[in-house]
């Protein structure tokens, strides 16, 4: 089968001064992690904030190398790629972010920003960039004398449009959304997130969604990886994940999602303490200290991710576990 | 679709000035701005118009009227409106001609400070490990000298002279540029805007310059405004020690300079030309304070 | 007889000529041991009240109300010395960012102890003992450790907990919770709005929680005030607001939330957002953005309907309709 994107056990580390005299330390930023996604559909990434979301997100829009691994964009591997035709993989890739206010350059008018990434890559002229802008501007629901404008004049909500608009202006494979509605109010995510659905039916774009807001995600994902420190803990489909969730991770992640509704509200199951510090991880299975199942061996041994009914998860015991 | 056609709509026709107008919006509210303003824009026109406006030539010597006080003064005559000095030459038409070689030596060494001090602090903020620290090392050197000192070591090996007195003054204002960008540089190239400008394909130059640099602009014009003060008293200094601009040409610094010897017998040829040079640097802090005020975004309101 | 009572609250900025009203005639109670939570978007003036109640914003604003009763005494008619015994004392605040509500340069034990010095006058062995008993409360392991710790050394969880020390310190009888968990992770959110329910209780505080999530108040609060735009727009108690909202902004809000429109591809939305300072509509607030807008509604302002312990402003409340 052809994916539009396919990660092969990326991995990406960085070396951290510790001061002068302790030398440097190296924090395994995304400690193998692979997964695939097709053309026109949805993986969420889920995790709290430290878990090698957004290092993903760095490596999937090509500006970082990792530091081993693949990365294969319709069947092509970005390490091997050469420069031009790296340069043609980036425009297939293109990434919206989570603040709107740090999105946009402050000093460009809304048309030029959109039209820049046009201006880069393609061999269009002024006036077919402009058209070109003007019908991406109507699409995401943005007027035309919005063109001359600059970013400040607008709304949280409405600078997400604009950021979402020129994210899809080279109409690319991928798009790589981090966080994109937990700055805007809930009624303002209700239309981005409208929008997002839209433009995948129009251009059956691919989305690689991360979030923390598991509500949102069980709105848009066809598929969930829940990461850990690292590391992916469970991957499966949105109904297997959300039904009959396996690893203590992703239990506990939905558990604490608070609900309106009482019927819909899970007995909390607790976790204790907080994130490990990326630089010193815990021995064995990463979740181990936190995890109200773990026996010894999880304190030993680093669980592999595998296939466990109808999802893979990264648990010892997830056969025993299983409700 | 139609739900997201008529999201945006409500937002009612706020019209939104110009940024010109905004620019102006900030910098007419200082009052102190304005009066500065209005006072280089007349220097600037003076220093324009000067062949024009200027009632002698700068070097003709008149020898029998030598140390003519001003006119209100007793024995002042209104032939030299601000006097003659101990040559002989008027004045007034020393400080209109005087104004060209200030605002000349200003506005040079700035932009000869500014355009070398923008590119390295860009390259040192782009390139960190590559460039950043031996290009701010650099700087630290210069900036562990004493700034007069260091223009005078420059002057003393290159000769004295209207040129050499530009260069020595923007390296030694190098290093503030310098720092100011690459600090700026390195805030903006953590926004995600820049990581867009990536991942649109941006090359390395048009990150530089059209993406990071305008937003790095607004402190830039601020310190060159005020530097640009600084650099006419250094002129001025570097004149008076008898190693910018060489004589006959009218300097502020210089006539100052040449004057010391008659402060006692006449106070006119000291203090007038002191008191432009006060004017000047004052009306340009003034202007750099108004520009601040409307170009820095940390003291304009949420929009 | 309330802990809290604010009849016709209203805040006005900007200059005489052209002010600008970040609330408007807002009546709220609160009861002893209550958790009242208000919602709304930003720019609603949820938390522009609060700081109007502390005195926060004193040279700013003009604050206008018929009363601000706190525990009998009217705070608006007491000397601003008088306000600020109560204030820090009896009434304590939390605020949404963590790391910016601790001081970097001070230790932890060093902060929590100036508070309790300055409102109890505690001293010497007893007030370590004290403090260390309140880090204890808010469950942080390694007490006695954490106290010399600074709080660029504590993740936002331990800073938050931290901040709840401080702010429980001197017992109050209510405490304003603004935005307490929005900076924080899923887990670390359960965690903190378990401990701020149970502290709640045990020291049977008022907690006024402030958020935009309408499912964490669905939690953990008994009453609900929706704002929208500077003006309650309903008031009711928790389960029955979900249930059955009067008010079409209630409703929009609601309906927005994906959990409501689960197996849709698409999201129900209000059109539009909040108006800015200077485009407020004559009519109701909401009328451009309302789907069930009348002629009425485009002209005229309504007021808030109070029936028993719900009220809904609004000329044209949904009455029979159920939410999906």
């Amino acid at each position: 089968m052809n994916h539009v994107l396919e990660a092969r056990d990326l991995t990406r580390y960085y070396d951290v001064s510790q001061g002068f005299f302790k030398g440097n330390a190296t924090v395994k930023a995304l400690n193998g992690v692979s997964f695939t996604l097709d053309a026109g559909k949805t993986l969420a990434v889920v995790g709290e904030s430290g878990c090698g979301k957004s290092t993903l997100a760095r490596q999937l829009t090509l500006i970082e190398p990792p530091t081993s691994g693949a990365l294969l964009l319709e069947g092509t591997d970005a390490a091997k790629a050469g420069k031009s035709e790296l340069q043609a993989m980036r425009t297939k890739v293109q990434m919206v972010f989570q603040n709107p206010y740090a999105s946009l350059n402050p000093r460009q008018k809304i048309g030029d920003q959109l039209a820049e990434p046009l201006l880069i890559n393609t061999r269009m002229s002024a006036s077919e960039r402009k058209d070109a802008v003007l019908s991406m501007m109507q699409r995401v629901g943005l007027r035309p004398e919005h063109y001359f404008r600059y970013p400040h004049m607008f709304s949280g909500g409405q600078r997400q449009r604009i950021a979402i608009a020129r994210a899809m202006m080279l109409q690319p494979r991928i798009v790589v959304a981090d966080e994109p509605t937990s700055a805007l109010d809930v009624s303002i995510q209700a239309q981005v997130l409208n929008l997002f659905m839209d433009l995948q039916d129009e251009f059956n774009t691919a989305y690689l969604f991360i979030s923390h807001n598991l509500a949102v995600v069980e709105h848009v994902a066809d598929d969930v990886m829940v990461m850990y420190l690292g590391r992916a803990v469970e991957i499966g489909s949105k109904d297997t994940i959300y039904n009959r969730p396996l690893h203590p991770y992703t239990r506990a992640l939905l558990s604490a999602t608070p609900s309106i509704h009482p019927e819909n509200r899970a007995i909390k199951i607790k976790i204790e303490g907080e994130l490990p510090s990326p630089l010193n991880p815990p021995s064995g299975c990463a979740f181990h200290k936190r995890c109200p199942h773990a026996q010894e061996r999880c304190t030993r041994e680093e669980p592999q991710l595998r296939t466990v009914d109808a999802q893979r998860v990264a648990c010892h015991r997830a056969e025993e576990l299983r409700p | 679709m139609t739900q997201t056609q008529n999201a945006a709509p409500d937002e009612a026709a706020v019209v939104y000035p110009s940024p010109f107008k905004e620019f102006w919006q900030g910098f007419s509210h200082n009052k102190g701005a304005v009066v500065g303003l209005a006072f280089m824009t007349l220097i600037l026109l003076a220093a324009i118009l000067a062949p024009w406006i200027a009632p002698y030539s700068p070097i003709e010597q008149y020898r029998d009227h030598m140390l003519v006080p001003p006119v209100w003064s007793d024995g002042g005559t209104s032939q030299f409106l601000l006097g003659t000095d101990e040559a002989g030459r008027d004045i007034l038409s020393r400080l209109i001609w005087g104004a060209r070689q200030s605002l000349f030596i200003g506005l040079s060494s700035v932009l000869m400070a500014l355009i070398p001090g923008v590119v390295g602090g860009l390259l040192s903020a782009f390139f960190p490990k590559l460039l950043g620290s031996s290009i701010m090392r650099l700087m630290d050197v210069l900036m562990a000298l004493p700034s007069l000192l260091l223009a005078v070591a420059i002057v003393a090996i290159l000769g004295p002279g209207l040129i050499n007195s530009i260069i020595a003054i923007s390296v030694v204002s190098l290093p503030a540029y310098v720092r100011l960008t690459r600090a700026s540089a390195m805030t903006e190239l953590n926004r995600d805007y820049v990581t867009a400008a990536r991942v649109s394909g941006a090359g390395l130059l048009r990150l530089m310059f059209v993406t990071v640099l305008p937003n790095c602009l607004a402190p830039l014009i601020v310190h060159a405004t005020m530097s640009f003060s600084s650099a006419i008293i250094d002129a001025a200094a570097l004149g008076f020690l008898g190693l910018g601009v060489q004589p006959p040409t009218p300097e502020w610094g210089m006539m100052l300079a040449s004057a010391r010897d008659y402060i006692e017998r006449a106070w006119w040829v000291v203090s007038l030309p002191g008191l432009t040079i006060l004017l000047s640097v004052l009306a340009i802090n003034l202007m750099g304070d108004g520009l601040r005020d409307a170009l820095d975004p940390k003291l304009k309101r949420a929009a | 007889m309330s802990l809290l009572e604010i009849s016709n609250l209203s805040v006005q900025f900007g200059s005489e000529a052209r002010p600008f009203n970040a609330v408007e005639g807002l009546d709220l109670s609160v009861d002893q041991g209550e958790v009242v939570g208000i919602v709304g978007e930003s720019g609603s003036g949820k938390s522009v009240t609060m700081m109007a109640m502390m005195g926060l914003l004193e040279g700013q604003g003009r604050i206008v109300a018929d009363q601000l009763r706190f525990d009998g005494k009217d705070l608006l008619k007491i000397s601003a010395r008088d306000r600020r015994k109560i204030i820090g004392k009896d009434i304590s605040m939390i605020f949404q960012d963590p790391m910016t509500a601790l001081n970097p340069s001070y230790t932890v034990g060093y902060q929590i102890m100036e508070v309790l010095k300055e409102h109890q006058g505690l001293r010497g062995a007893a007030l370590k003992q004290r403090a260390l008993e309140l880090m204890e409360m808010v469950e942080i392991p390694a007490a006695a450790q954490r106290l010399s710790s600074y709080p660029h050394q504590l993740s936002g969880g331990m800073s938050q907990r931290v901040a709840i020390a401080m702010a429980i310190a001197c017992k109050p009888k209510l405490l304003i919770a603004d935005e307490p968990t929005t900076a924080l992770d899923v887990t670390i959110q359960a965690q903190i709005m378990e401990l701020l329910v149970s502290l709640q209780k045990s020291q049977n505080m008022a907690l006024i929680l402030i958020t935009h999530d309408l499912a964490v108040v669905a939690e953990v609060a008994q009453r609900l005030a929706v704002m929208y735009a500077g003006q309650v727009a309903e008031l009711g108690a928790v389960p029955d607001i979900f249930r059955r909202p009067f008010h079409p902004y209630t409703e929009a809000l609601l309906s927005s939330i994906p959990e409501h429109s689960k197996g849709a591809r698409r999201l129900n939305t209000l059109p539009g957002i909040v108006p800015g300072h200077y485009d407020r509509p004559v009519g109701c607030l909401l009328s451009p953005r309302c789907p069930y807008v009348q002629e009425r509604c485009r002209l005229e302002r309504p007021a808030l309907t109070v029936d028993g312990a719900s009220g809904v402003r609004c000329h044209f409340p949904l009455s029979a309709k159920e939410v999906k």
